[in-house]
């Protein structure tokens, strides 16, 4: 019985692990759950797949209080392959307790894996920690979670004295934020939180546009392509509203917006388009791409570098 | 002639006298060495002389204010022209450039009466005032000219070298005619000369830093000299007040001078000694004065004596102490209360105190009158020349006419233009922005607290600064709840809101146990943006201020923190926050530590700390055990020393009686049994030794039948003596069987009865009353020691009798004991051995 426990939770370990490692910064909380929920399918025709339940709460429950970091660990993989809210509250008090960097490190992954409301909680709290990695994982765990309190909780992020930490702040807010937020991450550009480029491009309606325009020329050329690469992936952008995007991507040249144009046309559709808007915003864009000239002229990439 | 060649021809005749055999020994006319200092008499001819002291006045030709300065030459720039140095002078009344001619001053120009004094390289020049002429001009060789005064058409003018140190010290005193510059007499010597002051027909020089000789104007002659014991001249000053010198402190030439020393003159204190630089209240009389823009003179305290003084004192024109700091003035009161504070757009080359405040000019050519009461401008004009220096002949200058109002003087305090010194991006000037840091914080009003704190958090600030104002806030005893508030503020990022200066509030904090701080305090000390090498200090704060309510903050932190990596180097915030739980968290919060300790997760710093905690109290409670058994021990070796001080020297026979009285029945037992033995015994006699202690040794017994001995000696085993401090004594007990015949009974009352109550009786009449028999070693007829082995011990070697008194007494003591008494010892002596004594051991 001991050895077919053993074998069990060292399978769900192997398994949890990796998806712990995969767990990504700005992954979406749609997609860490789709990851999280994939994880947890046995695989076909494998025997072997273990099945660790909320059943066994309290057989693995005490293994979080062992000196053996080793078994701690081992014990906050199983509670995440659980997948039930109710193991939140012994990793809580595992948090709470002190625990070496690891540990800490690997519960506050646990929780964002398990992206339960009931440990917004405790993932407050590790905003506060005092090492900026703790806090940079409590704030992507928060941004896991789907409740309206998150994207308030997040802004405190964009408040945080570490880059690293604003950064994940912003890129979460990207994720889950929504109207709302866009004042203060548009306030974090400003400050320097690149990062919120790319989240503005995200959540960001047809009217902050111009507001974006205005940083073009106050901050690096490759941090603004990468809010405009959000704005024009999005379906819920005007093609109309991209061509201006376009047209001043033009104005601005350069080779570094030649490649970024280039790319862009590879999104949209080839050969005959019935879609004359599509058509047309084809055309502009290829027009566009043509008027940048290859070799010098316009915006090179060491003006760029140092517009910073 | 120039002077070199005067010192040559000087020298040339000297030569020639000595060569000539006419050495002569009469005392040189100044500057000997051989001439008697502080002399009183000396100073009577020079004191009667001296003008009544009068108000300042002006003394130039012209009767107006003025100026005359050095310009600062300007390299050409865009748009202007390169300007050479110049030398001008300038009407302050009427704003008027008198004159104005291209000069390159090495010093600054002296105005004196119709002559302008100043130097070149090389030579003192005289200039005309009114034209800016020059009058005449006198070499220097390698001597710097130092500065001049004049009386009437006497100029005299000094010119030295070697004030910094080195072998070359020379001396230069020259009395000139004011207009030609024709020699009057003159004065070479090897030592260093100050500026000359002349006042009523006397030239005062400081001569060595240590002396002032007071030469005749008319001949060079030198009347007298005063020399300080204790204290160092470096400058003399003669104004219609009177005559003035000191370094530091002021003296007033008078009487009193003579005295030599700082408290038998008329003196005070050097006003502002406090003030960065130790400002002088007048140039170093040793330097040349710069005539080019220099940093020297530019602190300076300025003050003008009262003319009307009392006697004995020192008093100041208009109760006002002027401190020039580059571009700041402070103004203080006669105790040195800060009365206002100015900054100015440019530093000040040189001021005047007036009755009605402080004439300033500045580098900028422009000149103002800073009021008296408040610092506002009075008065000013510009003169658009950009100066090196400059000197005043002002008198008590009353400009008429008001000056243009300084807008920036509308609602200014005292606390706004110490604010804005202390604030001032002028760091040339850190030390006097830290000296208005800290006449600052001695004001009384609580903002104060929150404009120190605005300035420390100014990125800035300099580091001098920021230490003055923490010095500062530390000393506050009010505004202390702007502390408080400055905890409500906390980083953030986008607000680009910083930290409060934690370093700086928290110290001050605990310095006034601000307990309301607490909970600010424990927001910093939860809040991850609160700098590293605060938070220990912020810790300590929630830990000092607080109580047993600070124990679960704390011991939230101690469990967050006590495995991080965070503190895996230097754990003292969790150390500090261990602490707090130490102190305030009961036997609960020792047990918390206790655990946290135990735990292997725990850092190892964070177990040594929490540990160090545990053996600190072990280590404190066995040091307080430690002092309180040694206290105890003290007390009682101290009631030990008293009782000991209190006993007798010796036991008087009384004392000793007493002890034998308690054990009459025994005796009496023992000695019923010889008497049936031997019914012609008369006396029975005990003889031993008493140790200090009470002890006793020796015993012996006369008669010393086996019998008796062994009978008495059980008794004599169980005696025990008062204690006394002699080392140890000689004792007997005689018990007389016949009545009438004892000797101890003496002059006493024959008591009828049976001999133990006779020896009682005795015991009680003799009290406390040593009798003083014949010294023991008289004694011939000395007890035999006992015989058998119930026999006490032998002396282990013979005991010499030694003469005198107590303080005789050899280390084996017993010398001067009670000693055997009169004839019953014989009575008694069946058992005696003749004529040997007794003290020599048995056979």
């Amino acid at each position: 019985m001991k050895t077919t426990k053993n074998r069990t939770s060292r399978v769900a370990l192997a398994l949890v692990a990796g998806l712990l490692c995969g767990a990504t910064l700005a992954a979406p909380a749609e997609a860490q759950r789709g990851r999280r929920a994939a994880a947890q399918q046995p695989e076909e025709g494998d025997s072997r797949r273990p099945t660790v339940t909320i059943a066994q709460l309290d057989e693995v429950t005490p293994k979080l209080e062992s000196a053996n970091t080793d078994e701690v660990r081992e014990a906050l993989d199983l509670l995440v392959a659980m997948d039930d809210r109710r193991v939140v509250p012994p990793i809580a008090a595992l948090l709470r307790s002190g625990q070496q960097d690891a540990i800490t490190d690997r519960a506050l992954n646990a929780l964002k894996v398990l992206a339960a409301p009931q440990s917004i909680e405790v993932l407050v709290e590790f905003t506060t920690h005092r090492r900026e990695g703790a806090r940079r994982r409590a704030y992507q765990a928060l941004a896991a979670i789907e409740d309206r309190r998150v994207p308030g909780l997040l802004e405190r992020g964009l408040r945080d004295s570490d880059r690293t930490v604003r950064g994940a702040a912003a890129l979460a807010l990207g994720e889950v934020g929504g109207e709302a937020n866009l004042d203060v991450l548009f306030l974090a550009f400003e400050r320097g939180v690149v990062e919120a480029a790319i989240a503005i491009g995200k959540i960001g309606k047809e009217d902050s546009l111009p507001r974006y325009a205005e940083f073009l020329g106050r901050e690096p050329l490759g941090v603004m392509l990468s809010g405009y690469h959000e704005y024009l992936r999005r379906d819920d952008i005007d093609l109309e509203k991209k061509a201006a995007i376009v047209e001043r991507l033009g104005e601005v040249s350069g080779t570094m917006v030649r490649r970024f144009l280039q790319e862009y046309l590879t999104t949209l559709p080839e050969g005959r388009i019935r879609n004359r808007e599509i058509r047309e915003h084809r055309e502009l864009v290829e027009t566009t791409i043509r008027r940048i000239p290859v070799e010098g002229g316009g915006v090179t990439m060491g003006q760029e570098g140092a517009a910073q | 002639m120039n002077a070199a060649t005067r010192f040559g021809s000087f020298a040339l005749l000297l030569g020639l006298a000595l060569a000539g055999g006419c050495a002569s020994t009469a005392p040189r006319a100044a500057f000997s060495y051989q001439m008697a200092d502080n002399v009183a008499g000396d100073l009577q001819p020079v004191l009667a002389a001296q003008p009544a002291p009068t108000g300042d006045t002006l003394t130039n030709a012209l009767g107006v204010p003025v100026a005359v300065v050095t310009t600062h030459p300007l390299e050409a720039a865009e748009g202007q022209e390169a300007t050479q140095a110049e030398l001008a002078a300038l009407n302050l009344e009427s704003g008027e450039v008198l004159w104005r001619k291209p000069f390159e001053a090495m010093t600054r120009p002296q105005v004196l009466g119709d002559v302008v004094v100043t130097s070149v390289r090389g030579a003192v020049v005289a200039l005309d005032l009114r034209s800016g002429d020059e009058l005449w001009r006198e070499e220097l060789d390698e001597l710097a000219y130092v500065g001049a005064s004049r009386e009437g058409n006497t100029l005299v003018w000094v010119a030295s070298v070697g004030v910094a140190g080195g072998a070359n010290r020379q001396g230069l005193l020259m009395a000139v005619n004011a207009r030609s510059g024709s020699e009057i007499w003159e004065h070479r010597i090897q030592g260093v000369l100050g500026h000359p002051e002349v006042r009523g027909g006397y030239v005062f020089v400081p001569w060595d830093r240590q002396n002032i000789a007071i030469l005749n104007l008319t001949d060079g002659v030198e009347t007298a000299r005063l020399r300080t014991t204790d204290d160092v001249i470096g400058w003399v000053r003669a104004e219609p007040q009177g005559v003035f010198y000191g370094y530091r402190g002021i003296y007033r030439f008078d009487e009193r001078s003579a005295s030599g020393t700082k408290q038998g003159s008329t003196y005070r204190l050097a006003p502002l000694a406090e003030a960065p630089r130790e400002p002088l209240v007048q140039d170093d009389g040793y330097y040349p004065t710069p005539g080019t823009r220099s940093a020297r003179g530019r602190i300076r305290v300025y003050y003008e004596p009262e003319a009307s003084a009392e006697p004995g004192a020192i008093p100041v024109e208009g109760d006002r102490f002027y401190f020039v700091y580059f571009r700041y003035v402070f103004a203080f009161d006669g105790d040195e209360n800060l009365i206002w504070a100015r900054t100015l757009p440019r530093d000040v080359v040189r001021a005047h105190a007036l009755t009605g405040g402080l004439l300033t000019i500045a580098e900028d050519g422009n000149a103002r009158l800073l009021g008296h009461d408040a610092g506002t401008l009075r008065w000013e004009k510009d003169f658009d020349l950009e100066l090196a220096s400059a000197g005043l002949d002002v008198g008590d200058f009353a400009p008429t006419g008001a000056g243009s109002a300084d807008p920036a003087d509308e609602g200014r305090t005292l606390r706004t233009s110490l604010a804005e010194i202390a604030g001032d991006p002028d760091n040339r000037l850190v030390p006097a922005r830290a000296f208005a840091v800290e006449l600052l914080a001695q004001m009384e009003e609580p903002e104060i607290t929150r404009d120190l704190l605005d300035l420390y958090a100014q990125r800035s600030t300099p580091s001098a600064l920021r230490e003055a104002i923490g010095n500062a806030l530390r000393a506050r005893t009010v505004g202390t709840d702007f502390l408080v508030t400055a905890l409500e503020q906390h980083y953030d990022f986008l607000e680009g809101t910083p930290a409060p200066p934690l370093g700086l509030i928290v110290p001050a904090l605990l310095e006034q146990r601000v307990d309301g701080a607490v909970e600010g305090l424990v927001s910093h000390m939860l809040d991850h943006e609160t700098p590293r090498e605060d938070l220990a200090l912020v810790i300590r704060g929630v830990v000092e201020l607080g109580d047993e309510t600070v124990v679960p903050p704390l011991t939230n932190f101690l469990t967050l923190y006590h495995a991080d990596s965070l503190f895996a180097e230097n754990a003292d915030a969790v150390a500090v926050a261990a602490e707090g739980i130490f102190r305030h968290g009961g036997e609960e919060g020792r047990q918390l530590l206790q655990t946290t300790m135990a735990q292997p997760r725990t850092r190892e710093p964070v177990q040594v700390a929490v540990q160090g905690l545990f053996d600190r109290e072990q280590a404190d409670a066995a040091a307080q055990a430690r002092a309180e058994a040694e206290a105890e021990a003290a007390a009682a070796a101290e009631a030990a020393r008293a009782e000991a001080a209190a006993r007798p020297l010796r036991l008087s026979q009384a004392q000793v009686n007493e002890v034998f009285v308690a054990h009459t029945e025994h005796l009496r037992t023992c000695i019923e049994g010889e008497l049936e033995r031997n019914p012609q015994l008369g006396q029975v006699r005990l003889a031993f030794i008493i140790n200090q202690d009470g002890s006793h040794q020796e015993m012996r017994f006369a008669p010393n039948s086996p019998e008796l001995v062994a009978c008495l000696e059980p008794v004599m085993s169980e005696l025990e003596f008062p204690k006394f401090r002699q080392r140890r004594q000689r004792a007997s007990f005689t018990v007389s069987l016949r009545g009438g015949g004892d000797e101890q009974a003496g002059d006493e009352e024959v008591v009828m009865g049976p001999w133990w109550e006779r020896a009682k009786v005795r015991a009680e009449a003799e009290g406390g009353e040593r009798r003083i028999g014949r010294p023991w070693w008289q004694v011939r007829h000395a007890a035999a020691p006992p015989q058998g082995d119930g026999g006490t011990a032998q002396p282990t070697q013979p005991e010499q009798p030694a003469q005198g008194s107590e303080g005789d007494q050899s280390p084996e003591g017993g010398e001067g004991g009670q000693a055997p008494e009169g004839d019953g010892w014989n009575e008694g002596g069946e058992g005696g051995n003749g004529e040997e004594p007794w003290w020599l051991p048995g056979q």
